[in-house]
């Protein structure tokens, strides 16, 4: 039983960790276009060379 | 641009701002009666009430002649006078109503919309996450089943607490400040019932927690709260797909354009073009104004306002409309109209209007939800000093529990959820809808009628046969028709305009309506028409037999050139049928819908025209009244709708119980039909018809579970008989099946020919 002690404050860091995750990824912009990054590499400006995905130059990550 | 306004309506005094012309060019559309219209974005709208509330705010003040809010869309239509009221004056009282409003363009309305997906969903986000760790330490609890050591259980209820306590205070605190907002307003809304239930819930076991003993909520109030979310997170995301269409289409037209200046060419912003300017379309680029094509020819992608996506071939002197897409070689337009004033800015203005319309079933149900909601805090308040006599221990949990499960947030959805979904369902198919009402009368019409040049048949007569009869070629023959036709407006002069030439001009040019038309070519009268307006006038009669063997019964419309003594040449004219014109008038009729026809044209035509497409009852050579008397012959077995070009019919199309105009007739702007076939198929039709029928279902589905589900849950609740934890899943889950329900409007299934009938 004592364990609990120990592995309960261990969940709740980690729902926080969760929560933050998902709240960095949000403003981040990963939710606003769910379909458009699938087909980005059809564009004729991409490239496969450049550093991260051209559709951040549409998301661009913003924390308001 | 948008961020300074949003900026300055902060400050009170600031909105002085909106009275400078530069500002309102970007939202206020000056109207023909000498007022003008805005469309304005608000803040803070949560519900019905408030619509209510700020209409009557602002519709008594001086010039205001209509002030429509959608709540779906929370968008705003201001028609009023600026010479009595200036708009500062507007957006000063809507404020002191405790609103805030900004001007209404793409981007403030993408922006809002942005912000608005990401706190729903940080909400959503943390309220689902959260939710189940309060969910497992309550199966812990339930698990332990008393054989806990009380520190272990202290344990689970201050975890339970802590992790609630973040839950209400960033997720559920939304509808806490609803209700507040709803309160402020002295309105009663959804969300005053459901804001009570989760403080109550919370500050229970919150005491309950610090005392050490007694039941704990917190299970109940993180579902019900994430449950709840989700519901109004799905219809967030429906109401911004129903948007997508018109924010599309605002987006279309380019930012900048090439102007051509006597050789050289200057780049400028596309809202500095004037009429008259030309202008350099490179391939590829969005043609940023409406204007005539100079250069000879030119393929155009129309997709933007048409949704075909075959270019489409533009011939000199034709029409190239702002948003479309030069698909060839680089092309030249004169400017005819820009700003404002372009086609794709009256499709906007009329999508924006549906938009703002709400049906009268909308304004029904959210008053009786107002009077539910006061039910339900009433109901509550006896049962719970009823238990409280009875049994003071449990007397909590009940008033809870019906507290819970009996608020109506099933009920407000209902009907705006599958209204978004099936609107934007249909802007998407190509039919965009003007009113509110539409989708009810599409619903309900059960006899169509057609006009027939422009809407069954393709609207533009071609050449099909030339016979010279004279000692000119069928070249001369043409030229001359062409000559007389130019200044025509008649659909049939179309055909000629390929042929004409600057050498031949005609004077002295006089039509004869339902006749043709006489002039001098080369001092030279000619007359070009039907066959008694022509042997007539070159006095042959006796050669009216010898132009009775050149009639027809194909369904064309046969032409006479001539000049005094001598018929010159015969035309046959062909106005094709649409492509899918027979395949749609089947698919009515076969779904039971009752088809027709009137037509001004010659009745030999029509009849061909109907047999062709199996129309049992077609009328030629109806004059406008006429037609008017024939629509209201058929209004007396049912309700009939019109489908117009719009352009001569209007009158027509104004006296039906559903008017639906071709795209591609007449004006926009002026025009006054329920719904616009944008991309002229005529396929569409029956399946919107099916549509409008399920979303027409789906509505009564929805209200009578809303109200069903209620009428069931409150006597069980009042007698005990469910738990908080049940009511907040079941009253979630109730509002969450309706939203769901709503959604499935937006699935593809109207492609096959369903059965209208309901």
């Amino acid at each position: 039983m004592n364990s609990l002690y120990l592995l309960i404050p261990l969940g709740l860091i980690q729902v926080a960790g969760a929560i933050w995750i998902f709240i960095w990824a949000i403003n981040r912009g990963q939710y606003e276009d769910l379909d458009g990054p699938g087909t980005e590499f059809l564009r004729d400006e991409w490239d496969a060379n450049l550093p991260g995905p051209t559709g951040r130059a549409t998301n661009p990550p913003e924390g308001d | 641009m948008n961020s300074v306004v949003t900026d300055i309506a902060g400050i009170k005094t600031g909105t002085r701002f909106y009275d400078r012309q530069d500002i309102q060019r970007n939202f206020v559309h000056p109207l023909t009666n000498g007022s003008a219209e805005a469309t304005l974005l608000l803040g803070s709208i949560r519900c019905g009430g408030c619509v209510n509330k700020l209409q009557k705010a602002i519709r008594p003040l001086p010039g205001v002649d209509r002030f429509d809010i959608n709540y779906t869309t929370h968008r705003a239509r201001l028609v009023w006078d600026a010479a009595l009221t200036p708009i500062s004056a507007i957006f000063d009282a809507i404020q002191e109503s405790g609103f805030d409003a900004q001007p209404f363009t793409p981007g403030a309305r993408e922006q809002a919309l942005k912000k608005e997906n990401r706190q729903a969903l940080r909400r959503l986000g943390i309220a689902g996450i959260g939710s189940m760790q309060v969910m497992m330490l309550a199966a812990g609890g339930y698990f332990a089943d008393g054989q806990m050591s009380l520190g272990v259980e202290q344990l689970l209820r201050w975890s339970s607490l802590l992790v609630t306590s973040v839950i209400v205070f960033f997720a559920g605190q939304h509808f806490i400040a609803n209700a507040v907002t709803a309160l402020r307003g002295r309105r009663l809304s959804m969300d005053v019932p459901v804001a009570l239930a989760i403080t109550a819930a919370y500050l229970a076991s919150a005491f309950n927690t610090l005392a050490g003993h007694g039941e704990t909520y917190f299970e109940s109030v993180s579902m019900f709260i994430f449950f709840l979310l989700t519901g109004r997170y799905l219809e967030l995301r429906a109401r911004m797909r129903a948007g997508r269409h018109v924010d599309n289409l605002a987006r279309a037209v380019p930012q900048m354009a090439h102007r051509v200046n006597d050789g050289s060419v200057e780049t400028l912003r596309a809202e500095e073009l004037v009429h008259g300017d030309r202008v350099l379309v490179k391939p590829g680029e969005t043609i940023p104004a409406d204007g005539e094509l100079l250069s000879s020819m030119a393929f155009i992608d129309e997709s933007m306002l048409t949704g075909e996506s075959l270019t489409v071939e533009r011939q000199t002197g034709q029409l190239l409309y702002a948003g479309t897409v030069n698909g060839g070689d680089p092309l030249e337009i004169t400017v005819t109209r820009c700003g404002d004033n372009t086609r794709l800015s009256a499709i906007r203005q009329l999508a924006q209007r549906a938009e703002t319309a709400r049906p009268a079933v909308t304004t029904i149900t959210d008053r009786i939800a107002g009077y539910f909601v006061a039910g339900v805090l009433l109901a509550t308040t006896l049962i719970g000093i009823g238990w409280y006599l009875i049994d003071p221990a449990r007397a909590f949990d009940i008033a809870l529990a019906t507290l819970v499960v009996s608020c109506p947030c099933a009920l407000s959805l209902a009907t705006p959820a599958a209204l978004t979904a099936a609107t934007g369902r249909l802007s998407e198919m190509g039919l965009l809808i003007s009113s509110g009402e539409t989708l009810e009368k599409l619903a309900r019409v059960r006899q169509l009628l057609f006009d027939k040049t422009g809407t069954l048949t393709q609207g533009e007569p071609k050449i099909s046969q030339t016979i010279p009869l004279a000692n000119l070629d069928e070249q001369q023959c043409h030229q001359i028709a062409a000559a007389l036709e130019r200044s025509s407006a008649h659909p049939l002069a179309k055909a000629f305009m390929d042929f004409a030439t600057p050498e031949l001009i005609a004077t002295e040019v006089k039509s004869v309506a339902g006749s043709g038309i006489s002039g001098m070519v080369n001092g030279t009268e000619y007359r070009i028409g039907n066959a008694l307006f022509v042997t007539d006038f070159a006095g042959l009669a006796a050669d009216a037999a010898q132009t009775s063997r050149f009639s027809t019964n194909r369904g064309t419309t046969p032409l006479w050139l001539a000049r005094p003594g001598a018929l010159l040449g015969f035309f046959e004219l062909e106005d094709g049928l649409r492509e899918d014109a027979a395949g749609t008038v089947n698919q009515l009729q076969q779904s039971g819908v009752k088809t027709g026809l009137l037509s001004g044209d010659d009745s030999e035509l029509v009849a061909n025209i109907a047999g062709q497409l199996e129309i049992t009852e077609a009328l030629g050579n109806l004059q406008p009244e006429q037609k008017l008397d024939a629509l209201h012959r058929w209004q007396q077995n049912g309700p009939t709708g019109m489908v117009g070009d719009g352009m001569n019919d209007a009158a027509i199309l104004a006296g039906a119980d559903l008017a639906i105009a071709m795209g591609n007739g007449a004006d926009l702007s002026k025009l006054q039909a329920d719904a616009v076939l944008l991309n002229n198929r005529l396929s569409v039709l029956p399946n919107a018809m099916v549509l409008a029928h399920r979303c027409q279902s789906i509505m009564h589905q929805n209200l009578t579970w809303a109200l069903l589900y209620n009428a069931i849950a409150l006597p069980l609740a009042a007698t005990g008989m469910i738990r908080p934890w049940m009511a907040a899943l079941g009253m979630s889950a109730s509002s969450l099946l309706v939203v769901l329900n709503a959604l499935r409007l937006n699935r593809n299934r109207a492609q096959k020919p369903a059965e209208v009938n309901p």
